[in-house]
């Protein structure tokens, strides 16, 4: 029995050796959404749906000669300073076919499946929006990777880092920069625990709408993820699923010690908090003060200690976020981590992994 | 007197051959913006390699059958088949209930599918793959609202105002259970919902056009047969009955017959509600009361518009994509507008 195992174990390893050369190994790749998709090889046509510069960190620059497709509004429109900073470096970017947007509704597979890519790289936000529209692109031969840095879970962020690894074919890279993310943050965890101090209460908003409108905050998600990272006690936790609505009473009543807002380059929305690329800190300091006129605001711990502060949109949902955990960890705990300077940190990734250097406000106080 | 009557039968074939004349002209618009349906898209291909891979030659690209095939040409049928639906769903409640502004949408039956639908999205389907569970839901909570609206003309006779107000008082209700579900939903489910509820022939493939175009095939010749009794309830409800229409029985067996066949379209592709009311009106303005041509002009109109709509939001801004159910409304509208200032009704 056992003889006749082994024989058919020897003959089953000879035929797979012999069978190697002429045929490659299929990558079997496990997506954030727990789907699997298979790949004959590292993927040559591309269709990318967001995390763009994760992507080219990932591949370096030339690997955007292998994306066939884009979801171009969810960069050029959300990010717009951003996307006009690497078409300077890369013109070949606005040649690109767009596939649509999922958040207001234009993605087109038929668009998708035309572009004839061998696999469609996806965020999990994105394909919950799809939703069965996925399949049709399953349907139609298309592999789909899906992953996510939206969670702000490090197990996410580096097993997403490691999967367009292994879809660009430059898995040592990618497992640098999946290191490199676990370490930074690592470090921060450290110190913390180190400490063993009570968690600051800490409230963080998106503020595209301005002091006017309350805008959206986050469960334990993106932001809020990245809060508890740092050390801090979200008042939107249990409040709010991933991010949505919250009373402004309850911001309020839970008398939050930090506070965050969330800016980008906006500059449609004339009240909006402004950060990020071009964008400079007295001008991103105005808005912020704006947010402080709110009723009952200057009674909160956190205005009446000056420890408000604006952080990057753009600085979220990216391997680049450590930077931002490192900022709010030193917003919420500042002694521990005087000696941090998460702005020059967030600049030197991009030095290392990206073609641009940023200029602007990308995490400032009003301190 | 006999050269009278001869006279008069003459004059009434010839309005029914005008008549058959504006439907044979709608059908041929319609095979037209088929046609353009197929050709166009946001892929922008070729209409020679379009061709080719329609008439299934083996030099086609295979891409481009993968589009045709399972993208194109499911959603256009698809169009035809729920204008078909919701034209003649809307013409007969038109009639049925006396009341212009009936339509499958303005009773709730599309807002109760619209509520089916979130509650199936939100809730993850509670097992069941989602091609099956929103569809399912969506249906369920149609049949549901129309129970509910049977029920309550029921009791009070099959009036038309009791059916028409308990209709209008569950779209209030779905609605507010609609908003409930998107409110309660992540941003990214409440997307979903979004354009669940803004309808979009892009769920069409063959199972679901299969199953659509059944029912409506195995509802229409049902409801065909009721077309004399529908032309007499136009003369009054009071005449109908006098004439031996047992009108109540008619509302009862018809409005069961459209809610099968509105709630198996909305299903599948989301609340299209425009359609359901102004198809009718528009085959009204073409062709008169007559059921027996308003009917089929109905369905035919309603095709008519869902296809024209599908291909104008694909040629508006070429290689854009604009989601059909704005382009609907937002072109349609006016349109109808139009219409009811001008008054363009034929002799």
């Amino acid at each position: 029995m056992a003889v006749l195992s082994r024989r058919r174990l020897l003959a089953a390893s000879a035929g797979t050796l012999l069978a190697a050369p002429a045929l490659a190994a299929p990558l079997r790749l496990q997506g954030l959404d727990g789907s699997t998709a298979a790949l004959e090889r590292p993927a040559q046509r591309i269709l990318l749906g967001f995390y763009f510069e994760e992507f080219l960190a990932v591949g370096g620059t030339e690997a955007l000669g292998r994306v066939v497709g884009l979801s171009r509004a969810a960069w050029k429109d959300w990010r717009p300073a951003n996307w006009a900073e690497y078409v300077k470096v890369l013109p070949g970017l606005e040649a690109i076919p767009d596939v649509g947007e999922v958040e207001v509704g234009t993605f087109s597979v038929e668009k998708a499946i035309a572009l004839k890519p061998d696999v469609a790289i996806l965020g999990d936000w994105q394909v919950r929006g799809l939703g069965t529209e996925v399949a049709r692109l399953r349907n139609a031969g298309i592999p789909v990777v899906v992953i996510d840095y939206h969670a702000e879970q490090p197990a996410r962020h580096i097993a997403s880092t490691r999967l367009l690894g292994q879809v660009l074919g430059e898995e040592a890279r990618a497992l640098r920069l999946a290191e490199d993310y676990e370490a930074a943050i690592a470090a921060v965890q450290v110190r913390l625990a180190a400490a063993r101090r009570p968690r600051p209460r800490i409230y963080i908003e998106l503020g595209s709408k301005g002091p006017g409108e309350q805008g959206p905050s986050y469960g334990d998600h993106m932001w809020g993820a990245l809060a508890k990272l740092a050390g801090g006690d979200n008042i939107g936790r249990g409040v709010i699923a991933t991010w949505g609505p919250i009373a402004p009473e309850k911001v309020l009543a839970s008398r939050p010690e930090v506070i965050a807002i969330a800016g980008s380059e906006w500059r449609q929305h004339p009240t909006g908090q402004l950060m990020g690329q071009g964008v400079r800190p007295e001008e991103a300091r105005a808005r912020l003060r704006g947010f402080l006129r709110r009723p009952g605001w200057q009674g909160l711990p956190a205005v009446r200690e000056g420890r408000v502060h604006a952080v990057y949109q753009g600085a979220s949902r990216t391997l680049a976020d450590f930077a931002s955990v490192q900022y709010l960890a030193k917003a919420l705990y500042p002694d521990l981590f005087e000696d941090l300077d998460p702005q020059a940190e967030y600049l030197a990734w991009h030095a290392r992994w990206l073609p641009i250097r940023p200029t602007g406000s990308f995490m400032l106080g009003l301190g | 007197m006999s050269a009278a009557i001869t006279a008069a039968v003459a004059a009434h074939r010839a309005r029914e051959r005008r008549r058959l004349a504006m439907l044979a002209a709608t059908a041929a618009v319609l095979a037209v913006s088929l046609v353009l349906d197929l050709a166009t898209g946001p892929a922008l291909l070729p209409l020679r390699e379009v061709v080719l891979a329609l008439s299934g030659q083996p030099g086609a690209d295979e891409t481009v059958s993968v589009i045709l095939w399972s993208l194109r040409l499911p959603m256009a049928l698809m169009a035809l088949v729920v204008g078909v639906a919701l034209g003649v769903s809307g013409a007969t409640m038109q009639t049925l209930l006396d009341n212009p502004l009936a339509s499958p949408y303005t009773l709730g039956l599309a807002a109760a599918a619209g509520f089916g639908a979130s509650l199936a999205i939100q809730y993850g389907g509670w097992g069941l793959p989602p091609v099956l569970a929103v569809p399912g839901a969506a249906f369920l909570a149609t049949c549901l609202a129309c129970a509910v609206i049977l029920g309550v003309g029921r009791l009070r006779g099959m009036a038309a105002n009791t059916v028409v107000l308990a209709g209008i008082a569950l779209l209030f209700l779905f609605h507010a259970l609609q908003s409930l579900m998107q409110f309660r939903a992540s941003p990214e489910v409440g997307q979903q919902i979004v354009f669940w509820l803004l309808g979009s022939l892009a769920k069409a493939d063959w199972h679901n056009l299969a199953i659509t175009a059944a029912v409506t095939a195995i509802a229409l010749p049902l409801l065909m047969r009721h077309c004399w009794a529908l032309t007499t309830l136009r003369l009054g409800e009071a005449r109908a009955r006098a004439l031996g229409v047992p009108v109540a029985a008619l509302r009862l067996g018809a409005v069961a017959l459209i809610s099968l066949m509105t709630a198996t379209a909305i299903a599948f592709v989301g609340t299209i509600g425009f359609v359901g009311l102004v198809a009718p009106h528009l085959a009204r303005l073409c062709i008169g009361e007559d059921q027996r041509f308003l009917l089929p002009l109905s369905g035919l109109m309603g095709a008519l518009m869902l296809s024209s709509a599908s291909v104008l939001s694909k040629v508006i801004i070429p290689g854009a994509l604009v989601p059909v159910g704005v382009v609907t409304a937002v072109i349609g509208v006016p349109f109808f507008l139009w219409l009811i200032l001008a008054r363009r009704l034929p002799g």
